[in-house]
């Protein structure tokens, strides 16, 4: 099964790979021909991406035909898998700032950055607190069944804020009121939730 | 609303599909449908004379351009390239 899942990887990095390189070939000489820098930082992010999936696919490759230990074949997958990442990740920033200097050439509208960035920003902040909130959410849980420690009553207070998060992020995609309104009211509960928490907490200590 | 300048790479394209079109053109030709005054056109031939992708002959009374073979080649790169560009939605 994991071999089978390994020779799938390397065929679809390899003609991910092909693609790439075909982009970053035109592209190239598209920045030839024109002069234009944004043909050529194109053609940066595509090589960059072949770079990283024509890697992976040969880390695979090794491990298919040379079958090391279970411990190194983890290892060198998850290094493999992580440089890919960084590569794809410096690739799509190459790509996006082509495109951010294509607008900037083409409307020249200063309004429009900020609100670029703010987009990014949100979308981006809004998506690591999710990813948070889940690791925070599901620790909570972990304690609670496992160590029968803490309540409850926390990690509903945290999936609310989570519950807003995701709406939030809905709101700001789908441009909805009403997922922004709910993500709010969602957000407001479960601080009640945490507020309500540490009102026993608060309780407690003077109990004592 | 106002017209966009051209780039350099359109007005090269748009006098070198001039020639392509006609079987040899004179420069009043070129400038008309290049849509090009003729000192800034004169430069433009110069250019493309140099880098090999026109060609001129001289005959008694007047000049003829023409377009060479690598300036044929030229053209059909560019057609790819334009496609490739529209695809990426960058203009050229």
């Amino acid at each position: 099964m994991l071999k089978l899942l390994y020779i799938l990887t390397v065929v679809f990095d390899l003609i991910s790979g092909c693609i790439a390189i075909l982009i970053s070939y035109y592209a190239l000489k598209a920045y030839k021909i024109s002069e234009r820098k944004v043909f050529l930082l194109i053609s940066l992010g595509f090589l960059i991406l072949t770079s990283g999936f024509v890697g992976h696919a040969l880390v695979l490759t090794s491990i298919l035909l040379l079958r090391p230990v279970r411990i190194f074949i983890a290892l060198v997958s998850t290094y493999a898998s992580t440089v890919l990442s960084v590569s794809e990740t410096i690739a799509y920033v190459l790509i996006a700032i082509s495109y951010y200097t294509e607008l900037k050439r083409r409307y020249t509208i200063a309004a429009l950055v900020p609100s670029i960035l703010y987009m990014g920003i949100h979308m981006f902040t809004n998506t690591v607190s999710i990813l948070l909130l889940l690791y925070i959410i599901l620790q909570l849980i972990l304690i609670h069944f496992s160590e029968k420690r803490g309540s409850l009553l926390l990690p509903l207070g945290f999936t609310l804020m989570l519950i807003a998060h995701i709406m939030n992020l809905m709101a700001f995609l789908s441009l909805k009121g009403e997922f922004y309104i709910a993500s709010r009211c969602a957000y407001f509960i479960g601080s009640l939730v945490l507020l309500y928490v540490m009102s026993t907490v608060i309780s407690y200590h003077e109990e004592a | 609303m106002r017209k966009r300048r051209r780039s350099k790479i359109r007005i090269v394209v748009d006098i070198m599909r001039v020639l392509q079109m006609s079987s040899g053109a004179k420069i009043t030709q070129i400038m008309c449908e290049a849509n090009m005054p003729y000192d800034r056109l004169l430069r433009y031939l110069e250019e493309l004379k140099s880098k090999g992708f026109i060609t001129e002959k001289r005959s008694n009374d007047h000049t003829l351009y023409y377009l060479t073979r690598k300036g044929f080649d030229f053209l059909v790169e560019f057609k790819k390239i334009e496609r490739f560009a529209k695809a990426f939605g960058i203009e050229l």
